[in-house]
């Protein structure tokens, strides 16, 4: 498992650190959600932004490279000021020149002064806006550097791009703190630029629960995708047990590969575009479903089996199946397979 | 119960009656204590229809299943036999919870209602925490004068927290009681032959007048948090003596001599624990959600999680004891499944279910405390059945929150939307 200086990199640790910081949560107890507390909500997550056609075709008159739309990782909202905030997780800087760059152009103009048409908004309901990325503390100095460049370079072809300013991610002895700058400090109405929000005890692992348990498309160590799928396996394995255990007998049960990924990521799986991961996902989901498929069939021949133009069917007969395929699967753990490892493409990949 | 008496009622009308009659003549014989027959008990069950969408179950198919049949003889009101004997009368009073009226034996009716709820995800307890009960003790002191008596049994089994070498705890899934239900356990008369082992348990009763226990009750709590673990509570009835004794497990046993006032204080708890149920849901439910009032596909998150404060710290033994009884052995109190995935000497996260309803339920457990999140569709039942065990096998103490509210201050905002009427 990444040691804490190491998982404050990790994109997903940043996004779920993220959600967490916006949960409502006692005062007091575990973590101290700074954005909650300043009365923002998450707004959106993962959505498709593009800047409006007019922006968007002065930016390629401009020859700059850029994508025609992005995807920040979150948008916070505060009603009371029509303050919205869009946060890009980043495990590392990037340089100008890399694709990141392309990304961040992209970002910079859409969270400029015409964010309310990408949201599809009145002027009026947006009023104060920043874009922000969330790094760990180290990486600040780099990646300041490369945002005033990008900043500056947009401005040159008389294209207004928004207000940036970074997160900034301290680990400390056993806690973890928020790095901000001017304008962050006064939105989240905070009295220092460091704001420590979790203590957490020595030798002890400070991820909260995942609430996004897996992203195919962030750049993650072997560790920590291998620990980020054992999460997703787990609750696509609490789905499959779930509704095996909630059937009425005589039943037959159908999974769908898309459905089982919406329960597992609380309805996420829908949002993405990127084909590639999409069939990455369906493949590993597969590559669990085999192996419980694998391990109901050695008891019970044929429970449950892949029908390829329906799904995954599991057959409960009567009530001493349902109990005997309930214990066979809750006696399986994910943990057992070697998560490391990506299933071979199939013939239909 | 007489088959022949049960078999002529045919309205709620005629059931009321004589459930009363029942009533008046047991109070007699408990004043004379000359107990000759059961009393009459209730049991509360919250129910969900496992294959639909709706919450409404279709009761006679329901009970038809696990071998009970189920007569219509009033709107939303049912005679239940089991081999052609009679158990009871079931009566749907809320949407999501029916209510069993019996006079079986105890014996035999708990572990009728016991076996029922353990063999389906289609039925459980309506579960009255600790904190539940601390909320109902206050109703009951401002309805009641305070001369009357109240009775309070208290109930916390330290089941991980035993000293020397961990030895599994009978893991009964069940708070059923003894036959005589205001008998407090007794020493087993084979102790002698037990080997000593030694983990804090305080169950015992309190009766005193309610003035009294008003004064004196919050104060000890501060002191002695076992006191917090509040298992059955009585509501003095205001027909005359006596009361209703209700358990942690929705069993409501009435010690009255009016059987109008035991149906209209089930009615009462009912309607806040289905509130409670509601607020719970409603606040909890983990999803994202794509809003209409949100131009585009956006979609937000929502939900709140539960979060439990200990307020005696679990040591690295005890946690270790608890995580490993929960989650190794099937039956388990908590009825709880999942694998946990260890992050630290005192902390797992464990992406599991809930064994009885088989809802996911994904938890953060630590020596100072638990995190719960729900996700959307996991019953409000999860959440109250989790916050009771956690007080009766854990702490007593322990303070509990659904995202910033306390749990205390939503049942009592539960409490404020029932009003304490005749809810026929």
């Amino acid at each position: 498992m990444s040691t804490p200086s190491e998982l404050i990199r990790d994109p997903l640790f940043q996004l779920n650190t993220l959600l967490w910081l916006t949960q409502s949560l006692p005062t007091g107890i575990c973590w101290k959600p700074l954005f909650r507390r300043a009365d923002f909500q998450v707004y959106a997550i993962a959505p498709m932004l593009a800047p409006p056609p007019d922006v968007l075709l002065a930016v390629k008159e401009s020859q700059l490279a850029f994508q025609e739309r992005c995807r920040p990782d979150i948008v916070l909202y505060r009603a009371r000021d029509s303050c919205f905030v869009l946060v890009e997780c980043k495990g590392g800087s990037f340089g100008t020149a890399s694709t990141a760059a392309e990304q961040a152009r992209t970002f910079l103009i859409v969270s400029g002064s015409r964010l309310h048409e990408s949201l599809g908004l009145p002027e009026s309901d947006v009023g104060k806006c920043l874009a922000s990325y969330l790094v760990a503390e180290d990486d600040m100095p780099r990646m300041k550097k490369t945002l005033t460049e990008l900043f500056d370079e947009i401005k040159t072809w008389r294209i207004a791009p928004g207000e940036v300013e970074l997160l900034g991610l301290r680990l400390g002895p056993n806690s973890l703190s928020l790095v901000v700058g001017h304008t962050l400090k006064s939105l989240l109405g905070l009295d220092t630029s460091v704001e420590k929000f979790l203590d957490f005890d020595p030798g002890t692992d400070p991820r909260p629960l995942y609430i996004v348990p897996y992203d195919p498309d962030c750049n993650q160590s072997q560790e920590e995708r291998a620990f980020c799928k054992r999460v997703l396996f787990e609750r696509i394995h609490t789905a499959v047990l779930g509704a095996a255990g909630r059937a009425i007998p005589p039943r037959e049960i159908i999974f769908k590969t898309e459905d089982l990924l919406n329960d597992a990521m609380m309805g996420m799986y829908d949002l993405w575009e990127n084909q590639e991961s999409i069939k990455h996902m369906r493949r590993i989901t597969r590559q669990l479903l085999l192996k419980l498929t694998q391990i109901v069939c050695n008891e019970i021949r044929g429970a449950f089996v892949h029908d390829g133009d329906v799904g995954w069917k599991l057959r409960l007969a009567n009530q001493e199946e349902q109990k005997a395929v309930c214990n066979i699967l809750a006696k399986f753990s994910c943990e057992t397979m070697d998560l490391k490892v990506d299933p071979e493409r199939g013939l239909f990949d | 119960m007489n088959i022949q008496d049960v078999r002529q009622i045919d309205s709620r009308h005629d059931m009321i009656r004589f459930f009363d009659g029942y009533s008046f003549e047991r109070k007699e014989e408990l004043d004379e204590r000359q107990s000759k027959k059961p009393l009459v008990k209730s049991y509360l069950l919250e129910t969900r229809d496992c294959n639909q969408s709706a919450d409404l179950m279709d009761l006679p198919a329901f009970f038809s299943r696990h071998g009970v049949e189920i007569t219509p003889i009033d709107t939303g009101l049912y005679r239940a036999d089991q081999d052609n004997e009679p158990i009871g009368f079931i009566e749907a009073i809320r949407p999501r919870i029916v209510v069993l009226y019996s006079v079986m034996g105890v014996q035999s009716i708990d572990k009728f209602v016991h076996g029922l709820v353990l063999s389906t995800p289609e039925i459980d307890h309506v579960w009255l925490s600790g904190s539940t009960f601390n909320v109902l003790w206050k109703i009951v002191a401002k309805l009641c004068q305070p001369h009357r008596y109240v009775r309070i049994v208290f109930t916390h089994d330290s089941v991980y927290d035993i000293d020397g070498s961990p030895v599994p705890p009978q893991e009964s899934e069940d708070h059923t009681v003894p036959e005589d239900e205001e008998a407090l356990e007794e020493e087993s008369t084979n102790d002698d032959l037990q080997p000593v082992r030694e983990r804090r348990a305080a169950r015992f009763q309190l009766v005193d007048r309610i003035r009294v226990v008003n004064e004196k009750l919050g104060l000890l709590q501060q002191t002695y948090s076992p006191l917090y673990a509040i298992s059955q509570l009585r509501f003095p009835s205001p027909a005359g003596k006596g009361g209703h004794d209700f358990y942690d497990t929705g069993k409501v046993t009435n010690r009255s001599e009016s059987f109008r006032d035991h149906r209209n204080h089930v009615l009462f708890v009912t309607r806040i624990y289905e509130e409670m149920l509601g607020r719970t849901e409603k606040q909890m439910w983990y999803g994202v959600q794509t809003s209409v009032a949100m131009p585009g596909e956006f979609r937000r998150l929502v939900g709140a999680p539960l979060v439990a404060e200990f307020k005696e710290h679990l040591s690295a033994p005890v946690f270790d004891y608890w995580v490993e009884s929960t989650f190794q052995r099937q039956r388990n109190r908590f009825r709880l499944w999942g694998h946990p995935i260890r992050l630290g000497p005192t902390k797992v996260h464990v992406y599991g279910l809930d064994r009885h309803l088989w809802q996911p339920l994904f938890l953060e457990l630590t020596a100072k405390g638990c995190v719960a999140i729900v996700p959307k569709g996991t019953c409000g039942n999860t959440v109250h059945r989790l916050v009771t065990n956690i007080q009766r096998y854990l702490d007593p103490g322990a303070t509990f929150f659904l995202g910033d509210e306390p749990y205390a201050q939503m049942v009592e905002k539960s409490s404020r939307e029932v009003s304490y009427v005749d809810t026929e």
